[in-house]
């Protein structure tokens, strides 16, 4: 394990994130036994039932009225364009795209269909074709409505592609919706696209309302979803169901969100900035906080119950501490980071904190991989996530 | 000849024409209808002398990560064996006339196991040729033999990888007597066809090197194949290439009537969405199966075992990337139905109960027979590893 305090601090740290989480757990049960409405409701359907409500629907509830907002300004900046609606603009961009890396912490669920995951963001793009492609349409006479972006390819759609149209160097500048007719057109584009990503996000979160189906199915997962055309042979508990999106989510933040662009992954580790996730907006660094803080609220969900409170209840409070504190020391570490996360790869000071932080990274994804199942009884994905 | 080849008497130096190796196809096509007439009566004849009972047999990790092999007979679950082995295997072979099953190593592993299934011990450990690993499958001839296993001669190449073959054993020894190329870079799953001496093999074009175990070194220029070679002269019949050069071919399985149906897993990017299940009744391309795009999104590009019914008149691939298995009908060449399985993996058809077995990573032993919904056999606390195969044994 390292530190960046003395091992004593850390001793103590340890120490303090152990006794905050038992106390938490405490006063959540002392709220939970007054809500509980059936006695024989097991505590784990309970932890279910709180992560559902509270952080499932509030997830996309939140998604959804970001991209309203992102969808609003870009058309208040388009009936008038200027500096001032410009930066609204980009500025709803990037509280849409922070409640983006929560609603992608739930990879089950409406998102799995209709390739949702990817018409909302085009990632990652290796090539740079959400450029290529976007900057090739605009110079087309294509129609830019709904239905023809729609059924167009995934890579001009979403967040991403609304990336390009308000960051990009060249292509996202306020100067290019300025100069008419090329800026019109992009200005259509811009509000297709704005009006694309909320229609999606509002899907997402009416199927996640908390009477719905889908969370009916979540927690009782036994009971087959009626709009299902398939069987469901096997239901997966919906405790496992969330360790397992975490994880995957966990596995990209260290991935690809930090280990590609540091070049870890690569025999030379050679940094390449054109990796990290928002090279555009310069945005990537406060992205990778907004999804450990979404972790954060999906592992201990506030005053409600969360998963550490599963497992302090299941007298394993060591490793709810572990979990705890090693989200702590994700976020403190990311926290000396200076922004861009595109020039902080290159920057040695930096690099150390966001080595440090993927160390931790590594740490809490072995925890949560190996020893929560085993503490818990729960058993994990093995084909699904390597196969040969 | 770049291999030496001392196993068999049409060892020479036979190379066929285009036009001959196309007759050659076309008669084992021919010859299947007839052969599988009598593959399916030598099971029931058999059945008849000695007390054969359906098994299943399957890798498996336990919670601990601990790598065993394991097999029971369909029913008696407690009648099984698991075996403690050093690495993680991928698929099983059962010998046609002995009690005896075999585990390969996954990628990339140097060892099959040799299981006598009558004393539930492991008997023989085989070790790779220098320089090769295996990649996981291998089959019986019809004989038994010998054994063909694919594998990776790496030592010829540590950057530009190199075509990969396949390795012949004497079973009475297990003593390795030849290899013969397999026409393609990172050849996967290997069958013998109906004609008995036609191995068909899904080479995934993916090339890997044990110094960099599970890394894929030449995703921008692979090209899958799906191969047959004359298993006597190592002559490459006939290949074919899927539509798209990332479509790993992987896995595959084989009709009576010697039509081949076969797996993909996509290589390129994760968005896009292409036909993961082909098959090959002899024609001049591999003929994709028809669905909906949302049955083929539905699979996350990813196909993990493929299996034909005893009448190879239905198709089963599992997908657990996506959670999913699904039915096809050959003959239509379409969708039939899918349902939904987490992690599920391992597909066989057990041919005395007439039905499809599936396995999944969470423990789970499912059967599922046309027409009516799946039902589960058995619960385990392992997760069983990718592949599974049903066989009856005199056990």
């Amino acid at each position: 394990m390292r530190f960046t305090k003395s091992s004593s601090q850390a001793f103590l740290l340890f120490l303090a994130a152990a006794l905050a989480a038992l106390l938490t757990y405490q006063s959540k049960q002392e709220g939970a036994s007054d809500r509980e409405e059936a006695a024989n409701t097991t505590l784990a359907e309970r932890v279910a039932r709180d992560i559902a409500g509270n952080v499932i629907v509030d997830f996309h509830q939140q998604f959804s009225n970001s991209t309203l907002a992102l969808l609003q300004s870009s058309q208040g900046f388009c009936a008038n364009i200027n500096e001032v609606n410009y930066q609204e603009v980009q500025s709803h961009w990037r509280d849409a795209m922070s409640d983006w890396q929560a609603v992608n912490l739930i990879n089950f669920g409406p998102i799995k269909e209709d390739n949702k995951s990817w018409r909302l963001q085009f990632w990652p793009d290796k090539k740079n074709l959400v450029g290529k492609k976007i900057k090739s349409l605009l110079k087309t006479q294509k129609e830019l409505d709904l239905k023809t972006i729609r059924e167009a390819s995934v890579v001009i759609q979403g967040l991403s592609g609304l990336e390009y149209l308000l960051f990009d160097a060249k292509g996202g500048q306020l100067e290019r919706y300025e100069n008419s007719p090329v800026g019109q057109r992009q200005c259509k584009l811009l509000l297709t696209t704005a009006t694309l990503t909320h229609t999606i996000a509002k899907e997402l979160s009416q199927s996640w309302q908390s009477d719905s189906e889908y969370i009916r199915s979540f927690l009782h997962p036994n009971t087959p979803m009626e709009t299902n055309t398939g069987v469901d042979i096997e239901a997966t508990p919906p405790l496992t169901l969330i360790l397992e999106s975490v994880l995957a989510n966990l596995e990209t933040l260290k991935n690809s969100k930090l280990g590609a662009p540091l070049g870890l992954n690569t025999a030379r580790q050679t940094p390449n900035p054109y990796l990290v996730e928002a090279w555009r907006s310069g945005f990537s660094l406060s992205l990778i906080q907004a999804n450990i803080e979404a972790s954060q609220q999906i592992l201990i969900n506030g005053e409600l119950l969360g998963f550490t409170d599963y497992l302090i209840a299941n007298k394993q409070d060591q490793l709810a501490s572990d979990i705890v504190m090693s989200l702590e020391n994700i976020s403190q570490q990311l926290q000396l980071v200076k922004p861009p996360l595109a020039e902080a790869i290159s920057n040695e000071g930096d690099i150390k904190h966001l080595i440090l932080a993927n160390e931790e990274l590594v740490k809490l994804i072995g925890i949560l991989k190996r020893e929560v199942p085993k503490a818990l009884g729960l058993t994990l994905g093995f084909n699904d996530n390597d196969g040969d | 000849m770049r291999y030496p080849r001392p196993w068999g008497s049409l060892w020479g130096s036979m190379t066929m024409t285009g036009i001959e190796t196309r007759a050659r196809r076309r008669q084992f096509l021919r010859w299947a209808g007839f052969l599988s007439a009598q593959a399916v009566l030598l099971p029931q004849l058999s059945a008849c002398q000695t007390a054969r009972r359906n098994w299943c047999f399957s890798a498996c990790d336990a919670p601990s990560g601990q790598h065993f092999v394991a097999a029971w007979p369909q029913g008696a679950p407690e009648e099984g064996f698991k075996i403690a082995v050093p690495l993680r295997a991928h698929a099983p072979a059962v010998h046609p006339f002995r009690n005896e099953a075999l585990f390969f190593s996954r990628r990339p592993g140097t060892e099959i196991y040799v299981i006598n299934c009558a004393s539930k011990q492991l008997t023989r450990t085989l070790k790779a040729k220098q320089g090769h690993h295996f990649y996981g499958h291998g089959c019986f001839s019809r004989d038994g033999k010998h054994l063909f296993t694919t594998e990776n001669p790496y030592y010829l190449s540590s950057h530009k990888g190199s075509e990969g073959l396949i390795g012949i054993y004497d079973t009475q020894n297990y003593q390795r007597v030849g290899e013969i190329a397999c026409g393609g870079i990172g050849p996967h799953q290997v069958q013998l066809m109906p004609d008995q001496s036609t191995l068909v093999v899904a080479n995934g074009g993916i090339f890997t090197h044990p110094s960099r175990p599970r890394e894929k070194l030449n995703v921008d220029t692979m090209q899958s194949s799906l191969c047959y070679l004359d298993a006597n002269s190592g002559a490459i019949i006939d290949r074919y290439y899927p539509e798209h050069a990332q479509m790993s071919l992987r896995h595959l399985d084989c009709s009576p009537q010697g039509h081949v149906v076969v797996g993909g897993q996509f290589q390129g990017p994760a968005h896009e969405t292409h036909p993961l299940v082909l098959q090959h009744r002899g024609e001049d391309t591999l003929q994709a199966l028809h669905t909906t795009r949302a049955t083929w999104q539905s699979q996350s590009q990813y196909i993990a075992s493929v299996v034909v019914d005893s009448n190879g008149r239905t198709a089963m691939t599992t997908a657990p990337r996506g959670g999913v298995v699904d039915l096809w009908d050959l003959e239509q060449g379409t969708h039939k139905q899918n349902i939904r399985i987490k992690d599920a993996a391992g597909a066989s058809f057990d041919q005395a109960g007439q039905r499809f077995i599936i396995s999944s990573g969470r423990g789970r032993i499912i059967a599922w027979q046309d027409k009516s919904p799946p039902y589960p056999l058995n619960q385990d606390s392992v997760k069983w590893d990718n592949h599974l195969l049903s066989q009856t044994l005199a056990v």
